[in-house]
């Protein structure tokens, strides 16, 4: 820093050659990083924005299947439910969250072996299981808590409550943006979908700077982002910027303090996703081929609306975004509100169906579109909900939920497709083989995004924090 | 100078190795003076930092230090000292740091360097270690942590505050103020000089913003600078006269001594610090502190009630300059205080709203597992308290001692049985002494009540045997009327409902009066009942004629409801309705309305019911309605546009699979649904227990009243077809109308009908009035003919006996009584055993909150006084503790012991109502809504068994509480709807069985033993007598208060059945006494409540090893953290004020340490200790360690007065000075962490929203208060509601807190989301066009000079220079070039300031 004071005509100079002229490449990644971290005197964290070794993928999409699958119903077939169906639940039966617990129920959607690999899948993701051999399902996922908020939390930052960072925080923390005029995290919403329960908090930065929390875009918004529209014309946006510029280029010299300059150079930046943002949304360009395999055509209303979210995505994917989550739309059946829409405690038949059929076609057209665009390698596509679902049923037709063991999968570069990692019992009620943690499930993000999770640490509150608290292994079996 | 870790280090480590020679080899035997050196120096370091991964079982990276051997072994990357070569061993190359990925200790901050250079001198002098046995595996886990404790207590802040000198620096004409005394010594010891004073515009700025949080106005900086100009002293350092100020010595009053009074910022400091905005600014810190929210965050986000009054009570706290040891107080223990503090204008008691800061916890919803939530919640807690007010992170020894600090994993757990023991609550905050006056006037008044009431009756007592006797005359003649009444209905129903047979077949066939029916469609269906509202509010069906109430009237042929009271309402249901359906069209007055019911089936309370909706959810939109939406969910239907007025077709049917369906004007609206969670399935509405309302939701509903008209109303018992349903729509309303009956009916039946009909009207009026109709006696006595145990059985049963048959008859039914009376308490012992009496002295082991009185139980014969209406009492209650003996008003809770569940039902004999409710606390969980939480709203106005299912939570510690509604932490009441608003609510409560079996406990038939255990009647006359004197003994007893139980229960039944007088018709002489009571009752104010805790006896906790609190291991006793007070706490109760008066203590290292150094934050923008929630070994140590202690020091003799700590450090010239650097300040210091020049900082959120309105004008000076919603544009940014799942989006942009845990400091990020709000916020732009507005308006005809020159010095404190003016200039003449009107211009030019860092920044 140069301690002696500046002309004003200097520090305008330093400041910014004139709105949209220059980028400055600094505001998401090295530059506020490093002061962040130096205003928090926080000197054992270390030097964000690189990776610890090569990284296998660039970016995430984070399918989050908010209210919980039943995965006895989808990836975790269960021929055992099929001929007990009816029969009283022959092991303990853990605390649930209504306890109106029924008898083993039989799935609905027929189970078989999917792809070259063979995996047992059921009916009920049609066309996600058509790509069977790109996915490596886990089986054994479980969770620490039975009720969504806290699952939510737990699934997003490790902990069951508010104030750490999520997932999509940690690795814009620990990488960098590649795009300085998108935010790093975005959070996607289309038509009627909401935040999860436990509100905004779940795609926080937590303790970590405000600059890594998500954005949340509703890609058929308007605006899609608050804020985002000017309230005047560029001429006269231009005009105002170039005059703040001015004056505040006098109060730059007087104070040389590296924030102002900072807050200057932000105008750049924001003015920059004044368009950035409406033209991520504006799909006019894709090709009718391409909407065609999303279902952005399809008479299915949310099906269309959950499409548009996953074409997004890949948008936000190619413009170098880290991480963005995608979020399922309600129903409305057995339960299943906005911030749960699977969750199906009653008409589990009708509402998973439902909501599948929302899902399938565009979350396989991502895959699809992401492999002909040489995308796929360089991205993770991770599809979870909260917990899983009984093998028992909740009054007649509904499934409780059950964190003791249940599905996700997992998509992409680095990830060994037309595989399966961990089991649950003959019920599917217990992980029992290979039990996974949420821990595990992250310290195997990081480490596609080329982070070693025990390394990617934030001092806060006399503590070095990790978005895998004091756990979990690399699951090497799902790497290819 | 870097602290020490011991005294005993304070020998350079150089001489003593020089000293002591240097050895060649560790294996040799050390000297005396080289294991001196080593027990001194080495050991206990390696026993602190190394030995928990490098000793006994642990052998991180295949290395052990726990002995001689192991060292010379060494690790997995070979030997961890090579003898005599520091430089060479790999144990202090990674103590150094030297290695990048091997850093030891491990997470740990890097060891002093006193510590590293006593290791090298070590190693160098060979490593002489006299450890030549490894340890036994007892020894080592024994020791470790005391040794480690004893080492770690030597941190500098655990260390006694010091009183240290002020020093003399070379420079002495600077300043004498002590501050700036130590913080000149320190620059000059760097060869530093402070910053030249800030220019006076800039100071009044920083510190009107650093006191209040607001911009100074333009007058107070004209003042400002008027005085410095003045005042040359001003600008130089305080005199002699301030230094006694600031020693705590009055000034000498000399000639002079108008220059101290004369400090300009002396006097805009008195002001802004005696301004009420003051108490805003710095509230809001300490929230930060606190992680104040008014919502628990997690699913549903529910309220943390009336957590705003913790709010004001801090404004109030600093604004008063409450002293700092007395607000931790208040915070920990604020209910336990001998001497709490009264608010004087409003009488209630500030002391214990600082609990509430206990209660402002995230919690899970309806956690499964509800000690894991416990764990979190206690875990936050001691986070929240060791943070704030020790500087400390206790909470990270939850699950083993603590990496760094001296804080052990025992510390966690007696503190964890301190905030355990306490219990959330609601609590009261009014005046007991308040609350006296009014009880001692009722208690006067009620006891005369007792006693005229006594006179009545004993003097209806006489009577008593004669009105057993009494014949009423025209008994018979009831019946007969009865008989005929049921035969005129029967010969009506049979013509009408021949012709309504007719009509409805012949609709079917071809098409119907209201137009062709679509081919095809279905039959129409026949409803059970029927309102037409043709002439009034009959069934043309069934008999469910309605009762028009409030404004309802019956016009036109259709039912009006305004909206406001009016409803109709039925007799009970003749039959069950299980699957149903409601029908009828209706017209909404207005589209704005919300939450009115048109057509309801509900239980005679109105606590369960089903009904047709409209906007109570959402607005203009139709739903089926049901208690606290168990049934309901939004429909998303078309909302109802310019459709006032119209009549339209609804349709709610409830299927037999639990699926509801709505439908408008014959077609599906939204989709069905059907409900899942809480009491989601079909309702069963029993006859004689169910009703049908029209234009009100139920009974008891907020907002229930519907606005509009029905035409047509019909009730369907079953579930109509979707066709059924269109084609009802499509045949209108009139379907079968009245006319179309008559028409139907054969015209040689219409007379015979019609007199029918009128003969029928005649009966039922006259059976109405008739005596057998309204005399009790007549009722009780038809009654008692159908129960057992009703009191006039054996006069009903033997009255018409004599002689041996009565006698035989007598002695039989006392037989069989006692043989009943034997088997019920066998089986009452056995199965349902009695765990509390609330009768007897089990009653003192319970806990008492709010305005339950602590005193013994109630007697058998307690009473309340009703608050309204013409009866007096509505019975006598049985011993027990009653929350209403002298009013409703007067609520509170009632707790339990705590106890393990261990049965699968709870049953208690309660009473209450107007929404109190008894729970099951388990695990301390406050918000249990949803069926794992056993709990009851109590609705009933007599005693009776509530049970409560606890299977699912067998195992855990709970405890009972009654409540009313005002004080539960989680009432349980309709969404949208408020509890009762004039503070009343009630319960009672007298027995608690713990069992096995669903059914609770029998009640036994008391009363009967005043019969069969007294001598026996010869004769009925005999009997009749008997009732007579057993009646005016219990009322004698009564009137003395000393009533048995079969007494209570024998007087009881002739209370409540009205055959004694409580009825003030009865006893108009009464009226004048029970005026008075109500009058008194219904002044008084509802009570106040506040989030708080509450006490029961206190419990130790388990320690949790690895904090799996599944694995409980010792207790431990409570108390606070053995490095500061080793003493357990010794207490029944929790140990709240004993951890508050540790913490206070002023003897407590780091208590005023770590206030001074927030308060010297929030002035100076960097803490004398940066990081300032952490004082521990992670934290960064004081950069000026002596002034911390001179100030904390300083901050305790002058009574821990924050407002005086305040004022003498914005005295002091370094909070004048400038914030441009020296060239040699950013060499030397480049962190500034000497202060030789002023800090920038960025505004705090708050401050940028109020420094908005301030500026435009449209800030409101109203303070405190519930919150407001997050999008007001008026009060200030700390009146904004905080909940945790709905966050202010613009303050959280500006880095406003998460409210989770304590955050001391806050971030000042930079993020485009700031710059996109202050450019296109609409909140922003309209406040930029109110300020130019208002300088338009205020300005006429002014020059651009000027008004420009009034906007900067609003926005900035200061005009602008001739170079801005230059811009401005240009910036304008462009706009207006470009078309813009003026007004628009010159909001473009406010806008633009808005956005000016100058405007964000402090300097």
């Amino acid at each position: 820093m140069n301690p002696l004071p500046l002309s004003r005509r200097e520090m305008l100079r330093r400041c910014s050659l004139g709105f949209g002229s220059i980028a400055f490449a600094g505001l998401f990644s090295e530059n506020a990083n490093a002061k962040a971290a130096a205003s928090q005197g926080n000197a054992a964290a270390p030097i964000p924005g690189q990776p610890h070794f090569t990284p296998r993928v660039k970016n995430v999409i984070f399918c989050y299947m908010s209210g919980g699958v039943s995965h006895v119903d989808s990836f975790d077939p269960k021929p055992e439910l099929t001929r007990r169906h009816g029969q009283p639940v022959p092991v303990p039966v853990k605390p649930t969250m209504f306890n109106q617990n029924g008898n083993l129920m039989a799935s609905p959607w027929e189970a078989r072996p999917r792809g070259k690999s063979g995996v047992m899948m059921t009916d009920l993701f049609p066309k996600i299981a058509g790509c069977a051999d790109d996915l490596a399902v886990i089986r054994s996922m479980t969770s620490t808590v039975s009720e969504h908020a806290q699952g939510n939390y737990f699934f997003h930052t490790g902990f069951p409550f508010m104030g750490h960072p999520s997932a999509g925080a940690w690795v814009n923390y620990g990488l960098g943006s590649e795009n300085e005029n998108l935010p790093g995290f975005v959070v996607l919403q289309s038509g009627a979908a909401v935040v999860p329960h436990g509100g905004l908090g779940l795609f926080s930065n937590g303790f970590l700077p405000a600059q890594y929390q998500a954005s949340i875009i509703k890609v058929d918004g308007k605006p899609p982002l608050d804020n985002i529209q000017p309230r005047e014309t560029d001429t006269l946006q231009r005009q105002r910027l170039g005059f703040i510029r001015e004056l505040d280029s006098g109060f730059a010299a007087q104070t040389r303090d590296p924030s102002v300059e900072a807050a200057i150079r932000n105008y750049e930046t924001a003015y920059r996703m004044q368009a950035a943002v409406p033209e991520l949304c504006d799909i006019s360009g894709e090709t009718d081929a391409t909407k065609n395999l999303y279902g952005l055509d399809s008479p299915d209303p949310l099906t269309a609306a959950y499409a548009k979210q996953c074409l997004v995505a890949r948008r936000l994917v190619e413009r170098g975004v880290r991480f963005v989550e995608l979020s399922c739309l309600s129903c409305g059946i057995g339960a299943g509100n906005g911030p749960n829409p699977w969750d199906q405690h009653g008409k589990i038949k009708e509402g998973h169906g439902e909501m599948a059929h929302q899902v399938d076609q565009p979350i396989a057209g991502l895959i699809r579109d992401l492999k002909s665009r040489g995308l796929f390698e360089s991205t993770l596509i991770i599809f979870s909900g909260e917990f899983g679902r009984t093998p028992f049923s909740q009054g007649s037709d509904g499934r409780d939920h059950n964190p003791y063991g249940f599905s996700l999968w997992l998509a992409g570069g680095g990830v060994k497709g037309g595989s399966v990692y961990g089991a649950t019992d003959d019920l599917g009620y217990y992980a029992v083989e290979n039990v996974t943690t949420v821990y595990d499930l992250y310290a195997t993000v990081l480490h596609l995004l080329g982070l070693n999770h025990e390394k990617l640490t934030y001092r806060y509150g006399g503590r070095d924090f990790r978005l895998t608290d004091v756990h979990g292994h690399v699951l090497k079996d799902v790497l290819s | 100078m870097t602290p020490r870790p011991s005294p005993i280090f304070s020998a350079p480590a150089a001489s003593i190795a020089l000293a002591l020679g240097i050895a060649t080899s560790a294996s040799a035997a050390p000297t005396s003076e080289q294991t001196e050196f080593f027990e001194r120096k080495i050991r206990p370091v390696l026993v602190s930092e190394c030995y928990e991964c490098h000793s006994g079982k642990k052998a991180k990276g295949g290395l052990k230090l726990d002995w001689r051997g192991a060292v010379e072994k060494g690790g997995d990357t070979g030997p961890a000292i090579v003898p005599g070569d520091a430089a060479k061993s790999l144990l202090i190359q990674t103590i150094r740091h030297e290695d990048a990925d091997l850093k030891m200790p491990k997470n740990g901050a890097k060891l002093d360097d006193d510590v590293i250079a006593d290791f090298v001198a070590w190693v160098n002098m060979g490593a002489p270690d006299p450890r030549d046995q490894p340890p036994s595996e007892q020894l080592a886990g024994a020791s470790t942590w005391d040794a480690t404790l004893a080492l770690r207590k030597e941190w500098w802040s655990f260390q006694p505050r010091k009183d240290p000198a002020i020093p003399t620096p070379a420079d002495t004409t600077w300043s004498d103020h002590p501050v700036d005394r130590f913080l000149l010594a320190k620059m000059e010891s760097r060869g530093l000089h402070p910053a030249p004073d800030a220019d006076p515009r800039t100071i009044i700025r920083r510190l009107s913003f650093a006191l209040t949080g607001l911009p100074p106005k333009p007058d107070e900086i004209e003042a400002f600078v008027r005085e410095s100009i003045r005042n040359p002293k001003s600008a130089e350092p305080l005199g002699g006269g301030a230094l006694r100020l600031a020693q705590g010595l009055e000034p000498v009053e000399t000639a002079g001594g108008g220059q101290e009074r004369g400090e300009p910022i002396r006097n805009s400091t008195d002001r802004l610090l005696a301004s009420p905005q003051f108490g805003e600014c710095w509230a809001r810190h300490w929230m930060d502190l606190m992680r104040y929210a008014e919502s628990h965050g997690s699913e549903g986000d529910p309220e943390i009630r009336e957590a705003w009054r913790y709010r004001d009570y801090l404004i109030r706290a600093f604004n008063t300059d409450v002293p700092w040891d007395r607000l931790i107080r208040e915070h920990l223990a604020g209910d336990l205080l001998p001497d709490p503090r009264w608010n004087a204008a409003d009488g209630f008691n500030e002391s214990i709203l600082g609990t509430a800061s206990l209660r402002l916890n995230e919690h899970g919803f309806q956690p499964v597992d509800s000690l894991d939530e416990q764990v979190k919640t206690v875990d936050n807690q001691i986070d929240v308290v060791s943070k704030a007010f020790q500087g400390l992170t206790i909470s990270c020894a939850r699950c083993h001692d603590h990496k760094f600090d001296a804080i052990g994993q025992r510390d966690f757990y007696a503190l964890f049985g301190v905030f355990a023991s306490s219990r959330p609550a609601q609590v009261m905050i009014d005046s007991p002494a308040k609350l006296e006056e009014t009880r001692s006037k009722l208690t006067a008044l009620k006891s005369q009540i007792r006693e005229a009431l006594a006179d009545a009756w004993a003097a209806a007592a006489q009577n008593a045997p004669a009105r057993l006797r009494g014949e009423t005359p025209d008994d018979r003649e009831s019946e007969k009327l009865r008989a005929r009444i049921a035969e005129t209905e029967r010969q009506l129903n049979e013509i009408e409902g021949a012709a309504r047979h007719r009509l409805l077949q012949a609709r079917n066939g071809s098409s119907g009066p209201s137009g062709p029916l679509q081919a095809g469609a279905a039959s129409m269906p026949t409803p059970i009942a029927r309102w037409s509202f043709k002439n009034d509010a009959r069934d043309s069906v069934g008999s469910l004629h309605g009762e028009l109430l409030g404004g309802a009237v019956v016009k036109g042929g259709r039912l009006v409801l305004n909206g406001a009271d009016a409803c109709f309402q039925t007799p009970p249901l003749p039959i069950t309705l299980r699957e149903k359906t409601l029908e009828a069209w209706a017209a909404p007055e207005n589209l704005e309305q919300r939450g009115g019911g048109v057509l309801t089936v509900e239980t005679l309370n109105g606590a369960v019911f089903d009904s047709i909706v409209f906007a109570e959810k959402d607005a203009r939109q139709w739903m089926v309605g049901s208690n606290n939406f168990r049934r309901t969910q939004s429909l998303n239907g078309p909302v109802e546009t310019d459709t006032a007025g119209d009549f339209v077709h609804l349709a709610a049917v409830f299927r037999a699979d639990n699926s509801i369906a709505l439908f408008r004007n014959g077609a599906a609206y939204g989709k069905p649904y059907t409900p899942g969670g809480d009491d989601s399935t079909l309702r069963d509405f029993t006859a004689g227990g169910s009703r049908i309302l029209m234009g009100r939701r139920h009974t008891g509903g907020e907002r229930a009243f519907f606005a509009g008209q029905i035409k047509e109303a019909r009730l369907y018992d079953r579930a109509l077809a979707a066709e059924e349903i269109a084609t009802s729509f499509s045949a209108g309303p009139e379907g079968v109308s009245t006319d179309d009956l008559e028409r139907a009916i054969d015209p040689g039946q219409r007379a015979q009908r019609a007199s029918l009909q009128h003969s029928l009207q005649e009966m039922r009026a006259k059976l109405l009035a008739s005596p057998a109709h309204t005399d009790p006696w007549k009722k009780a006595l038809a009654q008692a003919q159908k129960e057992d145990g009703n009191p006039l059985r054996a006069w009903v049963h033997l009255r018409g006996m004599t002689g041996a048959e009565f006698a035989d008859q007598w002695a039989a039914m006392g037989k069989d009584w006692r043989k009943a009376q034997e088997a019920v308490r066998a089986e009452n012992r056995a199965e349902c055993p009695t765990h509390w009496n609330l009768a007897s002295d089990d009653a003192g082991q319970w806990f008492r909150e709010g305005a339950l009185k602590p005193e013994s139980p109630a007697r058998p014969g307690e009473f309340s006084i009703e608050p309204s209406g013409s009866r007096i009492l509505t019975g006598l209650y049985p011993g027990g503790v009653y929350s209403h003996l002298l009013s409703q008003k007067f609520g509170g809770l009632l707790t339990s012991p705590r106890f393990k569940i261990e049965t699968n039902n709870i049953s208690v004999r309660a009473l209450g109502g107007k929404g109190a409710m008894v729970r099951l606390i388990v695990d301390n969980y406050p918000l249990g809504v949803n069926p794992i939480f056993p709990k009851a709203t109590l609705e009933q106005d007599r005693p009776g068994w509530i049970k409560l299912d606890t299977a699912y939570r067998k195992g855990s510690w709970a405890y009972l509480e009654f409540g009313t509604f005002d004080d539960l932490t989680r009432p349980v009441t309709a969404k949208g709807q408020s509890g009762p608003e004039d503070g009343r609510s009630y319960f009672g409560v007298s027995q608690i069985t713990f069992q096995n079996r669903p059914q609770p406990p029998r009640e036994e038939d008391k009363c009967a033993a005043l019969f069969f255990d007294a001598p026996a009647p010869r004769n009925a006359e005999d009997l009749a007598a008997n009732y007579g004197s057993l009646l005016t003994e219990a009322i004698a007893a009564w009137r003395k208060d000393s009533l048995s139980e079969p007494q209570r229960a024998f007087l009881d039944f002739f209370v409540r059945n009205g055959l004694l007088p409580s009825d003030l018709t009865a006893l108009p002489a009464l009226q004048p006494l029970v005026s008075e009571y109500r009058r008194i009752e219904s002044a008084m104010p509802p009570l106040r409540h506040a989030p708080g805790v509450i006490e029961a006896r206190g419990h130790d906790a388990p320690l949790l090893p690895r904090g799996d609190y599944k694995k409980p291991g010792e207790l431990i006793p409570r108390g606070y953290l053995q490095a500061l007070n080793p003493e357990p706490f010794h207490t029944l109760l929790s140990g709240r004020l004993e951890l508050a008066n540790a913490i206070a203590d002023p003897r407590n290292p780091l208590t005023a340490r770590v206030m001074v150094n927030r308060i010297w934050y929030h002035l100076f923008g960097r803490g004398l200790v940066p990081t300032v929630d952490n004082f521990g070994r992670l934290g960064d140590r004081p950069t000026n360690p002596e002034l911390l202690d001179y100030l904390a020091d300083r901050f305790v003799k002058d009574g821990w007065s924050c407002k005086e700590m305040i004022r003498f450090l914005v005295t002091s010239r370094a909070y004048r000075m400038s914030s441009q650097g020296s060239a040699k300040a950013g060499e030397v210091d480049p962190g500034n962490e000497l202060l030789s020049h002023f800090r920038v900082r960025r505004l705090e959120a708050e401050s940028i929203r109020d420094s908005l309105l301030s500026i435009s004008g449209e800030l409101s000076a109203q303070m405190y208060g519930p919150p407001e919603p997050i999008g007001d544009k008026g009060r200030r940014s700390i009146y904004l509601a905080v909940r945790r799942n709905n966050l202010s989006p613009f303050l959280a942009i500006f880095d406003a807190p998460k409210p989770f845990s304590t955050l001391g400091r806050r971030d000042a990020t930079n993020v485009p989301a700031q710059s996109l709000a202050l450019l296109n916020d609409p909140f922003v732009i309209g406040l930029a066009g109110k300020w130019a507005n208002d300088v338009l308006a205020a300005t006429p005809g002014a020059s651009v000079e000027s008004r420009v020159s009034r906007m900067f010095e609003s926005a900035f404190g200061r005009p602008p220079r001739p170079d801005e003016l230059v811009d401005v200039r240009q910036y304008l003449d462009a706009r207006a070039k470009d078309g813009a009107p003026q007004d628009r211009v010159w909001q473009d030019l406010a806008q633009s300031l808005f956005n000016l860092k100058e405007f964000l920044y402090l300097r």
